[in-house]
């Protein structure tokens, strides 16, 4: 049970927390509460759009999910993305963030740059990244033409559409570099200080102070990242509708398709409910990591 | 005192934010007041959905149509609408939410699968009761548009492809232009000695293709091959004779002759740009071509290559127009219906401006005066009629939107290329597989 503030003054400020809360909450509860249930229940059905009455068929949709393919290559397709961009995306976006935090003229006008991709809408971003993998005509192309490499056709060839895809992903990296940034500014500076009176040169101070303070924020960007891994479409979809060869066939491709072309809505709820059980497993399993590495240094000092 | 103001401008500003968010929020809620004594007199018009997915040249077409039907039913109002986005996405999502537009666009492989969702209106018992022409209609379209022996849409146009060809690019290299007697080899080797390299790059190809599996129906079959079996109840596409056609075909382009996909700048039309020297055509976009190539060049059209079996066996789709099962006004929509696929609606529609095929056989002589009157390339254009002989026709299936998927990404890249590594035999084996669990599915 949820417990009252008790002060007057406790429970106004929840109240105007509340009254902030309401345009969003009301949107969640006219356009999004209504089929987010639904899409429970069709998961259950065999329903194909038609004017019928959706037919219940218990599990039968999840069984039938790992029978196939196409459900393990979306799968295997999305994890591949995922391990191939995550670890560098976080790193460059920590690494950014570094450079970003020092003290250098003109760092605001760097910093905007940098964060300029983020604000960019997916399909903006989809054209413009057409022109720079242009097999003709691209930037890329022309600047591996320099090393002698012969052009790429980035977008059409199985074995290349993924490098495509986290290089894609690795230019709106700037989305989490401010929250680093935000992150990195947060530290007190003191600990840097006792750090270099105590002797400890940069990259001491770096593992010893800024990692650990910084933990909490690696945290969040990782979870945030993760679970927006796993959701990527706009790109897949404008690009290259999934292919060549299913080789951009993410799972929400999969959903999209399923749902809008193939019109089986019963399995595709079933697969977007999957989804979701999915990266709510990934995150539980981060959570339940996150005591061997996340550091809060207010929960330290209470312990203690 | 400042300290105070300031709590007291906050608090109201609360108080504002909120009441605000709240009557936004019941406003959303609220339905839309009535119009008062004009409304209610305006209510007993009839008003109805019309919606197209064209190009804005044909609007006005449309609204003339529109009009001439409200000048005579002036108790109806024809809302006219032009989707050219998404169009399939928000008629699958109206169609499961069964808000569809009272009268809508659908190409006659779609007619089935809405039909069966009983998304749209059976129209034979309307049909058959105001004596509807059937014999006007192009049998091959006609056995498009019927779902279980009903009829279920009213043709609007019916298409094929030709092979468009820039004449000036021809008087260039100084070869005689195409007359429709080539078959597939005669036509590699034209667009061979029309392709253009310069410094290893290539500035003109010879042909494009378009990976359309429909297209493809007719030449698979013009070569001996077939994509389904006669009932539709398997894929049989990897056969010898279909090996034999893929192979031919990406050779095309792993020799250079036509532009793999991606090669072509982007947002640029490669025909009209003079990047290619011939193109394929379909029959709908005479317009289209005629605006986008201007003077800059003389084209014309020709027919479609011969095949291995001594036919062209052209693939044709058409459009068409559904009415919608949630339709309140069903009857007043079959009249409009009725109005925009006759004779004179298809001569304005399509006719007049030579636009496509009419869906109509009467609208055929309007068709051809208006294109030998019309001075403007395609001069030849009557060429996709003569085609329309010994078209390939058959019905589409219902399962044919998740083959188009399995066709995008299985047999399409050994048609429009990018990835030198596809094999032929191996690409039609898992389509093949993977439509038979399709059909397995329905």
């Amino acid at each position: 049970m949820i417990a009252l503030p008790k002060t007057p003054r406790a429970r106004r400020e929840a109240l105007e927390g509340y009254i902030f809360l309401l345009p969003w909450l009301l949107g969640f509860l006219l356009f999004t509460a209504g089929p987010l249930l639904a899409s429970f229940y069709l998961g259950f059905t065999s329903y194909r759009g038609d004017r019928s009455w959706p037919d219940w068929i218990g599990f039968a949709n999840f069984t039938k999910l790992f029978q196939d393919e196409l459900f393990w290559q979306s799968l295997k397709v999305t994890v591949v993305y995922a391990v191939g961009f995550l670890p560098p995306g976080m790193a460059l976006g920590f690494g950014i963030a570094l450079l970003m935090n020092q003290r250098v003229k003109g760092v605001s006008i760097f910093r905007t740059i940098y964060y300029l991709p983020s604000v960019i809408t997916g399909v903006a971003v989809a054209v413009l990244w057409g022109f720079v993998f242009h097999k003709e005509f691209g930037i890329l192309n022309s600047v591996l033409e320099w090393f002698g490499v012969a052009p790429i056709s980035w977008l059409f060839n199985s074995r290349w559409v993924m490098v495509a895809f986290i290089i894609m992903g690795l230019w709106g990296v700037g989305d989490g570099m401010i929250i680093y940034l935000a992150g990195l500014q947060g530290i007190p500076t003191e600990l840097y200080e006792a750090a270099s009176i105590d002797g400890a040169r940069r990259m001491r101070r770096f593992w010893n102070v800024t990692i650990p303070m910084m933990s909490p924020t690696l945290f969040f960007v990782l979870v945030t990242a993760l679970i927006k891994t796993f959701q990527i479409f706009t790109t897949a979809y404008i690009m290259t509708r999934g292919g060549p060869n299913y080789a951009t066939y993410f799972f929400s491709v999969n959903i999209y398709n399923t749902t809008f072309v193939s019109l089986r809505f019963g399995y595709a709820s079933a697969l977007a409910w999957l989804l979701f059980v999915l990266i709510f497993l990934l995150t539980l399993l981060l959570f339940r990591s996150a005591k061997f590495w996340v550091f809060y240094a207010g929960e330290k000092e209470e312990a203690a | 005192m400042s300290k105070m103001s300031t709590r007291l401008n906050r608090r109201q500003f609360l108080t504002l934010a909120g009441a605000g968010a709240i009557a936004t929020g019941l406003a959303a809620c609220v339905p839309a007041a009535p119009a008062g004594d004009a409304g209610e007199a305006a209510m007993e018009d009839i008003q109805i959905q019309f919606v197209t997915n064209h190009g804005d040249a044909e609007q006005p077409f449309f609204q003339q149509v529109v009009d001439n039907f409200t000048d005579a039913n002036p108790h109806i109002q024809v809302d006219l609408l032009n989707v050219s986005a998404e169009y399939y996405t928000k008629i699958n999502t109206q169609g499961v939410g069964g808000d569809l537009p009272d009268i809508f666009y659908t190409r006659t492989w779609d007619v089935v699968p809405y039909a069966s969702k009983e998304w749209t209106v059976n129209l034979q018992p309307l049909a058959e009761r105001d004596n509807i022409d059937f014999d006007d209609f192009w049998e091959a379209e006609l056995e498009q548009i019927v779902y279980q022996g009903d009829l279920y849409a009213l043709p609007y146009d019916f298409s094929n492809l030709g092979v468009a060809y820039n004449i000036d690019i021809f008087n260039e290299v100084g070869i005689e232009v195409p007359d429709g007697s080539w078959d597939w080899d005669g036509l590699r080797s034209l667009a061979e000695s029309l392709t253009v390299r310069e410094d290893g790059r290539t500035t003109r190809w010879g042909w494009s293709a378009h990976p359309w599996p429909w297209v493809w129906i007719g030449i698979i079959a013009a070569n001996g091959g077939a994509l389904l079996n006669e009932d539709q109840t398997e894929c049989v596409m990897n056969s010898p004779e279909n090996i034999e056609t893929l192979s031919f075909f990406k050779s095309l382009w792993s020799d250079g002759i036509i532009p793999e996909q991606g090669a072509m700048p982007q947002g640029v039309e490669g025909f009209s740009a003079g990047l290619l020297a011939m193109t394929t055509m379909g029959s709908w976009a005479t317009q289209w071509r005629r605006g986008v190539i201007g003077d800059k060049f003389d084209w014309d059209v020709t027919a479609y290559p011969f095949g291995s079996e001594g036919r062209r066996a052209v693939s044709a789709g058409g459009g068409a127009w559904g009415i919608a099962t949630n339709s309140n006004h069903i009857e007043e929509t079959w009249q409009f219906n009725v109005h925009l696929t006759s004779t004179e609606s298809t001569n304005i529609l399509i006719s007049e401006p030579v636009r496509s095929i009419p869906g109509r056989k009467s609208s055929v002589p309007a068709w051809t005066a208006a294109a030998a009157r019309e001075d403007l390339p395609p001069r030849n254009v009557e060429v996709f009629a003569e085609m329309m002989e010994d078209a390939y026709s058959a019905p589409f299936p219902a399962y044919f939107k998740d083959l188009e998927t399995i066709w995008f990404n299985r047999v399409a890249p050994l048609i429009a290329g990018g990835d030198p590594s596809v094999d032929v035999a191996e690409s039609l084996a898992k389509f093949q597989d993977e439509v038979n669990e399709l059909i397995a599915s329905y």
